[in-house]
């Protein structure tokens, strides 16, 4: 099945090499052409079709493309009046492979090459258990360690599932999200391509993370994959996403979607590291249901995109469950990051914590907006927030809203906020040691965000510390 | 409306029937307390401009409190000058069938410091909106407010500390206990503008959650728009936590009076802050 799956260590860090220049690379776009931008009932027929979708499935297609004629864009947060749906291409894939390639060798050349820029196969080779690719709206490779596959996980593009794995797929697709949840998960609902399926059977616990890498190339491209996760009782498992996107100078969309479903006992870890291109506007829904006793653990970098509005949401459903929700998001010039968490006790005795760093330069935003609700149900929760900013000059902007409410008296909730710069001294001390300022403050940055970096693997710690980096480039002036 | 008593220095305006003035003079240090008598009519609009001088000092005392339903609508604006330094302390224990509308906002000049303390005790609904403004260097904003809903009441507060001149300082405290099936909305801001670098400021929200039928929301935000700062938030939510009943049960104290020692301690930081009152202080703790 996987032929670059073969384990060695690599000299360096994976990752080390990274440079804006890598991200902002493009391939030759020439497939773009074939298809239409704008959004109508013709294009989401003409997906269906072309994937061979059963019937429930264009339905449902349908049904959203209904509810994005009724619902409004959100009258809240960052301005999105701009994005204009038709300048957006909805649907496009650059190769022809129904379901990727099953070898690395045969994904065509310059698709291949991309991803070996941003140093894919080779952290399959060191530390991931299985791996997916997608590039525009299809996925491209998918590959999983044969000794899980005997064990019953499944881990495909959520493409082949449909196919494959319809009666899962149909049990769990957008019950999570529902399509009419707001305007882009309409979106989402009527023009989802490509993405994720993963199952982890009862009791399995996948030791090593599994990662796919989300990629757009064409100039006004639009992506809306879908990651379906299933972990029953007593499993265990790690996911890793990566996403990235060349600079053209014109708008792009991100409207993905993850679902989680936690069994009992179950615990699930979601990373991901978002470093879309700054035309991009990235429009994610990601949310967990977590069961009795089950764990969900959410950690996530936000680096890229203009507008980004994202925040994670675990909804503690089963009596005794948990969350833990890590972010970063640092806003550059010209960016706005409006991201967050949100937390639903509904279940007993269930627990939560968040803990988020924002970093703001060049007159960039970064808003933190969660929501923390505890029902009457939920008897004796607990939750801690903690929200850490750095605002780097005086252009730039932090802001905090968070919503708390307590329907149940037995509830403990507690809400920290900050917001400050770099110390002088700090960095008086580390220049009077022969340090160069930027350096300076590169290294009091990466001490900043360190408690949720080292959350991450290795090789992506050193990565999110390498786009920290580029980041900080240039902030002396 | 008119004063408790004649005071040097001050002097109470009517513009019209529901419009005055309240003139503190330039330089006027006032240690008795300034008592401002309500209209006593079951409805009452009133709109209140302090303007307090150049490095007067001043304190004001609003008492809303009668033995029949009422319907309070009441607008405060301060104008706090240079270096003047006012605390306005605001009583308001209505019945349980009244309604209180406030809105309280302040301009506060170069080195000027305004100081609410504000104890919302009754009403069946009490609204307010607190907006304080520093425009001149070194203002010093304050808020304390404490809310007590039980039964039926409903309460909703607003409260911001706008910052636009540099070396700004100040805190927001606001604690809110809920009993009954009462509904307390507590939001808190701080803002500073790009003009506000060298700020100081910190804003904390505290509730009490006392009864199963209570419900109790807070949003404690932040809106930073320079570097140069120093902002930071709190927000918390406890209740009368099992074991601590049972350990105060096994000291003779019962349930109702653990109920009662969890609420002064919780509002205790507050009540301090008028312990030069002891009037006042008293009126609070019997009626909290």
């Amino acid at each position: 099945m996987n032929t670059i799956n073969q384990k060695h260590q690599p000299a360096k860090p994976i990752f080390s090499d990274l440079s804006r220049e890598t991200f902002d690379h493009k391939n030759q776009s020439d497939y773009i052409k074939k298809f239409r931008k704008g959004l109508s009932k013709d294009l989401i027929e003409f997906i269906s079709k072309d994937k061979d979708e059963p019937d429930w499935m264009l339905a449902h297609r349908i049904r959203a493309y209904d509810y994005i004629q009724t619902i409004p864009l959100p009258k809240w947060g960052p301005d999105i009046s701009h994005l204009n749906f038709d300048e957006i291409c909805f649907f496009a894939k650059a190769a022809d492979k129904k379901g990727g390639y099953e070898s690395w060798e045969e994904v065509p050349q310059d698709i291949k090459y991309t991803f070996e820029r941003l140093g894919i196969p080779e952290a399959e080779r060191a530390v991931l258990a299985g791996v997916g690719a997608q590039y525009e709206s299809e996925a491209i490779y998918h590959s999983l360690e044969k000794e899980l596959t005997d064990q019953g996980v499944i881990f495909c593009d959520l493409d082949v599932a449909v196919h494959d794995h319809p009666e899962l797929v149909k049990k769990y697709f957008m019950k999570c999200v529902p399509a009419n949840d707001h305007k882009f998960a309409a979106v989402h609902g009527a023009v989802w391509s490509g993405g994720t399926f993963l199952y982890i059977p009862k009791g399995v616990k996948v030791e090593k993370p599994l990662q796919s890498y989300f990629r757009m190339n064409a100039m006004n491209m639009g992506q809306f994959e879908h990651t379906l996760i299933i972990i029953e009782d007593d499993a265990e498992g790690h996911y890793i996403e990566g996403c990235s996107a060349p600079k053209y100078g014109s708008q792009a969309l991100h409207a993905g979607c993850v679902e989680i479903f936690v069994g009992e006992g179950a615990k699930f870890r979601y990373s991901s590291v978002e470093n879309w291109s700054r035309d991009t506007y990235n429009l994610n829904t990601k949310r967990a249901v977590i069961e009795k006793d089950g764990t969900m653990e959410w950690v996530g970098g936000n680096m890229g995109s203009g507008v980004t509005m994202l925040y994670p949401c675990s909804i503690l459903k089963g009596d005794g469950s948990s969350s833990d929700h890590l972010g970063i998001a640092f806003a550059n010039t010209r960016q706005i990051q409006d991201t967050g968490a949100k937390v639903y006790h509904i279940g007993k005795n269930t627990s939560s914590r968040i803990t988020m760093k924002s970093l703001s330069k060049g007159g960039g935003q970064s808003v933190y907006r969660g929501v923390l609700h505890v029902a009457k149900s939920a008897d004796n929760a607990i939750s801690q927030v903690e929200c850490d900013a750095l605002i780097l000059d005086p252009e730039s902007i932090s802001d905090t809203i968070p919503d708390i409410k307590a329907d149940n008296h037995t509830a403990t909730i507690n809400h920290e906020a900050r917001v400050g710069r770099l110390n002088e001294e700090d960095i008086f001390y580390l220049t009077s040691r022969g340090i160069p300022k930027e350096q300076a403050e590169a290294m009091i940055v990466n001490g900043f965000i360190n408690p949720i970096v080292r959350e991450l693997p290795l090789e992506y710690a050193v990565e999110m510390n390498r786009l920290i980096e580029l980041e900080m480039e240039n902030s002396v002036g | 409306m008119h004063l408790n008593a004649d005071i040097r220095g001050v002097i109470l305006k009517k513009i019209s029937n529901t419009e005055y003035v309240l003139d503190i003079a330039k330089n006027s240090v006032i240690h008795e307390s300034i008592g401002l008598i309500f209209p006593a009519t079951d409805s009452c609009s009133i709109q209140l401009t302090i303007k307090i001088g150049e490095n007067a000092l001043a304190s004001v005392i609003e008492k809303f409190d009668a033995d029949t339903d009422r319907n309070i609508d009441y607008k405060l604006t301060v104008q706090a000058d240079k270096n003047s330094q006012l605390k306005v302390i605001t009583l308001q224990n209505l019945t349980p069938k009244s309604t209180f509308n406030e809105s309280r906002s302040t301009d506060v000049k170069a080195g000027g410091r305004v100081h609410f303390l504000n104890f919302q005790l009754g009403a069946k609904s009490a609204k307010g909106v607190i907006y304080q403004k520093a425009s001149g260097t070194s203002g010093d904003l304050n808020v304390d407010l404490l809310c007590r809903a039980k039964g039926d009441q409903n309460y909703d507060f607003d409260v911001t500390n706008s910052y636009d001149a540099k070396n700004g300082q100040g805190k927001i405290f606001v604690k809110g206990i809920a009993l009954g099936q009462s509904r307390l909305k507590m939001n808190g801001a701080i803002k500073i503008t790009r003009k506000g670098g060298g700020t100081d400021t910190y804003l904390k929200q505290d509730s009490l959650l006392l009864s199963d039928q209570a419900r109790v929301s807070a949003t404690p935000g932040l809106n930073i728009n320079t570097n140069d700062v120093k902002a930071s938030h709190g927000a918390s939510i406890t209740n009368l936590s099992d074991e601590l009943l049972f350990y105060l049960n096994s000291r003779g104290i019962n349930k109702n009076e653990a109920r009662k020692m969890m609420m002064t301690g919780f509002a205790a930081e507050q009540i301090d802050k008028i312990s030069d009152m002891p009037e006042v202080k008293n009126y609070i703790l019997t009626n909290l």
